[in-house]
């Protein structure tokens, strides 16, 4: 881990970006199926957060634009239990006419990390997982000892 | 004045019987074709702590998140050829003190393109709705699109969307 200032002073890491089609339909699923926050500040945009000050902007694009978010670019939830991965993985695959959601991967279990990611009714991946510990600390921690 | 920090207590925008109940909006996940340019520009130029967790992958935290409090992360993976090439409407978005800091940020790319494997910097204009920001775009070298603005006033910036939804106006709880 670099110990030396950046060359930029002052910054902050304050958003992400994905797309919408249907900002409403969007917002359904948004909130009743991932179960985080969404407002529609104007026709064309959409502030989504949860749990933390950071926000993803969630912009309106064309009925036919193709999704081009891809996979391996995907926003992350994490829930409390192992469990919740299995019972969140149980109702995408039950629920998946329902939300429009397009592709549902198997439960995989990566070092300490339980996760299953989808692929919802705009294209863009999300991935819900759980891993032990207060977020990503032993691994700074670590890099810090090793600096 | 507090602004986003108000954000995590703030009940408006949800639903009270989803279906997932997440903790938390933790991570974002980004691909790139050489791991050590990437550490680079995120650790030397946009202040990010990177930490490796496994081969080939690390896990970014900036340095504006407080270690031990709610921060999130982005974690990059290497890959031999990006699968996804990136839009700038699938941007990260990183705020700094002011119109000279954008300025700042732009010379200081645009002529370290080679050094941190650039593929493109635009140049910084007014954007947004309204033309309300000023920031620039550039695109990194696994086809990620970052967008480096001036930092808003934090509580003009919630008052975007502190009423609900435009069309509803939901009294905020």
């Amino acid at each position: 881990m670099s110990a030396s200032k950046p060359l930029l002073d002052g910054t902050c890491f304050s958003h992400g970006t994905m797309d919408t089609r249907n900002p409403e339909k969007t917002q359904r699923f948004l909130q009743r199926f991932l179960g985080i926050r969404s407002v529609r500040k104007s026709p064309g945009t959409q502030y989504v957060w949860q749990g933390g000050r950071w926000i993803v902007a969630c912009l309106k694009v064309g009925e036919h634009v193709a999704a081009r978010q891809g996979e391996g670019f995907r926003f992350a939830l994490l829930v409390a239990t192992p469990g919740e991965v299995d019972a969140a993985h149980r109702a995408a695959v039950e629920q998946r006419e329902k939300w429009e959601i397009r592709e549902v991967r198997p439960v995989a279990v990566r070092d300490s990390t339980r996760f299953f990611s989808l692929q919802d009714l705009d294209g863009n991946w999300w991935e819900i997982y759980h891993r032990p510990g207060h977020l990503y600390d032993d691994l700074f921690e670590r890099e810090a000892a090793h600096a | 004045m507090p602004g986003l920090d108000e954000l995590p207590e703030k009940g408006w925008g949800g639903s009270e019987t989803s279906v997932i109940r997440p903790v938390l909006l933790s991570r974002g996940t980004i691909e790139t074709v050489d791991l050590a340019k990437t550490r680079l520009m995120c650790e030397e130029v946009l202040g990010f702590e990177c930490a490796p967790n496994g081969p080939g992958r690390m896990i970014m935290r900036h340095r504006s998140d407080a270690p031990g409090s709610t921060y999130w992360v982005i974690e990059a993976v290497e890959v031999p050829a990006i699968r996804t090439a990136q839009h700038m409407t699938n941007h990260w978005g990183i705020w700094v003190r002011g119109r000279e800091a954008v300025d700042k940020a732009y010379a200081l790319l645009e002529n370290n393109k080679e050094k941190y494997g650039l593929a493109r910097v635009q140049n910084p204009r007014q954007t947004h709705e309204g033309g309300r920001d000023y920031s620039f775009y550039f695109v990194d070298i696994g086809q990620v699109w970052w967008e480096i603005a001036e930092h808003p006033d934090e509580d003009a910036f919630m008052a975007l969307f502190d009423h609900g939804d435009w069309d509803l106006q939901e009294t905020r709880t």
